[in-house]
């Protein structure tokens, strides 16, 4: 009687293990992905990469969008609360306004992951976990590139402008931040401007042009920061319209970027621009599809997800070019 | 009158165009319960909440012929003086804002018709205006809002698919269609948009009129505005949402006219409404992003065609000639 006994409780307890596996595999589920601008390229292959990953697992990937429209994007986790995702994949469009979304979502135990745009500190416990590289560093290691490039092109310091993404939240005061404590190693490298060209490319144009303009009379600019590499490139093509020289010799214009896009590259082996910084949407679509089968795998994932950031200049650029260009 | 000609009546239109969209994606759907849902009604009157306060307001400043572009400035700046003022005492935050945005609605409405300005240049100024201001307030920066609990409060489910927000949007649009109903003030913003001298010359006291159509519209722009930041719990210079197109376009849906001398606000609901079922409807039932704008331009474009004069000149020639075929 005994015997039976426990050979039931080994079964029960078999059945319940085989069941919990079941369960733990992501093959048939259900992902919503909340995508901000998805027109953008880089949002675009991000988007590419990650749905074909979590489609390779055997998960099904129903994917929402909005240009920056924070009300449509919390509506937007209303509803797949409501239609009962296994788990929410979101870029978030705002990092304040996406918090009480993410209270819903706790509240209706739907895991979240976030992707790529970095969380509000302390709402840590409103997800399972964020994917996506430091902003910070990653503005500290443009600074860092800045200072070299200085001391390569044999200057003490200089007047630097910073062209900017979006300076209300999230990535772009970030990367301020960065890069402000940076350029404080060397105290006559001054910033002189911070413009907010919401990322644009054809507004970082016209405020190249005006930054060049309002610093002719004072022997002009030494660097400007474009903080994405489309908003290097106009940079580098408001100079020539200026016949401003492009380079790191005295007397002409550095220009750093970052993000990592194919003209930033090209910029670099062209020497019109002295670096970027690699932000690659490949590398985090598929780490964030394979944090998510991690996560139904059964694994405990790392609330921050960070990617490393690297500086890429001449010297390493053909490492990074085909990454970089998409 | 035929059936077809009492549900293509000016006033029938807005809500043949709602049960239209409605049965289309039910028929989409296909009886696999994605529309035809709490959840998605839930998520159609959050949406009709963010967009329908501010389409009221253009709405009835389309109706006496102007258009009121500070709308999208005021929402924007009423959330953050809402936010700035109100962690602690969230009413005060709520009615500094609106009175903000009563005010500088009289201000706009008393120079329009004290100078006879264009409303379209006067209101462009006032939403450069109100950007500004939001961005010194909040030194160009997003601003969190500490108080969660009001969030949560104004989008929890009531009977399943009313919220805070969307019961007093509601609410509005009862009482604007009383007040036309039951008072002279209906036919008094619509003798204005047709023909202000007219009114005038009938007694209706146009200039004040229309300075509390502007007042009203920057109520209703800063109530959305107010209501949209604390439910997202945060405030941003640039605006949370983009609500000038859909306003524009739910009014149009709705029956009013650019030229003015059309509309009602139950019209104005329909419209606004219509686009709520497009957006959460097609989500629901899994259409790719771009859909939804599509969507959207050729339900836009079909109203305009159908309100077309010289369409309807045309159809009408066709119609007789087709009877007098008939009589033959």
């Amino acid at each position: 009687m005994t015997r039976v006994a426990v050979a039931l409780i080994a079964a029960l307890g078999l059945s319940f293990l085989i069941s919990a596996d079941a369960n733990a595999d992501p093959k048939g589920k259900k992902i919503a992905f909340l995508v901000t601008s998805p027109t953008h390229p880089f949002i675009a292959t991000l988007s590419k990469t990650f749905i074909a990953k979590a489609n390779s697992y055997g998960m099904e990937v129903n994917t929402v969008s909005q240009h920056f429209d924070a009300a449509l994007q919390a509506q937007q986790v209303d509803d797949a609360i409501a239609r009962k995702f296994d788990i929410l994949a979101i870029i978030a469009g705002s990092e304040q306004a996406i918090v009480p979304a993410l209270i819903r979502a706790k509240q209706a135990d739907v895991p979240v992951i976030l992707v790529n745009s970095p969380p509000r500190d302390g709402s840590e416990d409103l997800y399972l976990s964020f994917v996506g590289e430091d902003h910070v560093e990653l503005g500290r290691i443009t600074g860092v590139s800045v200072l070299n490039a200085l001391q390569e092109g044999g200057r003490d310091g200089g007047k630097i402008a910073l062209i900017t993404g979006s300076l209300q939240e999230g990535v772009g005061p970030r990367r301020v931040a960065g890069f402000r404590e940076a350029i404080k190693a060397n105290p006559n490298a001054q910033i002189v401007a911070v413009e907010d060209a919401k990322w644009q490319t054809d507004l970082s144009e016209r405020i190249a042009g005006q930054l060049f303009a309002r610093y002719a009379a004072q022997g002009g600019l030494d660097v400007i920061y474009g903080m994405a590499d489309n908003q290097a490139a106009a940079i580098v093509q408001a100079a020539k319209s200026a016949s401003i020289p492009l380079g790191i010799e005295k007397g002409e214009l550095i220009v750093v970027g970052s993000n990592c896009l194919k003209q930033g590259i090209a910029a670099i082996k062209a020497g019109e621009q002295y670096s970027t910084g690699t932000q690659v949407p490949t590398r985090t679509g598929l780490k964030a599809a394979e944090m998510i089968a991690d996560h139904f795998n059964g694994k405990k994932l790392p609330k921050h997800e960070i990617l490393p950031v690297e500086t890429i200049t001449r010297a390493n650029v053909a490492e990074w070019e085909e990454a970089c260009s998409y | 009158m035929t059936l077809w000609q009492r549900l293509d009546g000016p006033h029938a239109r807005p809500f043949t165009v709602l049960v239209a969209c409605t049965l289309l994606l039910a028929a989409v759907d296909g009886g696999q319960g994605r529309f035809l849902s709490a959840a998605t009604a839930y998520s159609t009157l959050q949406i009709f909440a963010t967009i329908s306060l501010v389409t009221l307001g253009l709405g009835l400043t389309m109706m006496i012929r102007e258009f009121d572009l500070s709308v999208v400035g005021m929402y924007g700046m009423a959330g953050c003086i809402a936010v700035l003022m109100g962690t602690q005492h969230p009413w005060l935050g709520l009615w500094f804002a609106l009175a903000i945005g009563v005010a500088a609605g009289i201000v706009q409405g008393f120079i329009i018709v004290r100078l006879n300005l264009s409303s379209v240049g006067l209101t462009l100024g006032g939403l450069l205006v109100f950007v500004g201001i939001a961005f010194v307030l909040t030194e160009s920066r997003s601003l969190p809002y500490e108080n969660l609990g009001v969030a949560l409060v104004l989008n929890e489910r009531i009977e399943s698919i009313f919220s805070i927000r969307s019961i007093v949007a509601i609410c509005f649009f009862v009482g604007a269609a009383a007040i036309f109903a039951w008072t002279r003030l209906g036919r008094d913003i619509i003798a204005i948009g047709s023909d202000r001298r007219a009114a005038m010359t009938a007694g209706v006291k146009v200039d004040p009129l229309v300075i509390s159509i502007f007042a009203f519209s920057g109520l209703c722009a800063s109530l959305s505005g107010v209501l949209l930041s604390y439910s997202l719990a945060s405030a941003s210079p640039a605006g949370l949402s983009d609500v000038i197109a859909p306003a524009a376009a739910g009014a149009i849906l709705g029956g009013v006219s650019l030229a003015g001398g059309s509309g009602r606000p139950l019209g104005i609901a329909a419209g606004a409404l219509t686009l709520a079922v497009l957006r959460s409807g097609l989500n629901a039932v899994g259409a790719p992003p771009f859909v939804n704008d599509i969507t959207l331009g050729a339900v836009l474009l079909s109203v305009a065609v159908l309100d077309g004069p010289y369409l309807a000149r045309r159809l009408i020639a066709a119609r007789q000639w087709w009877r007098r075929a008939e009589g033959a």
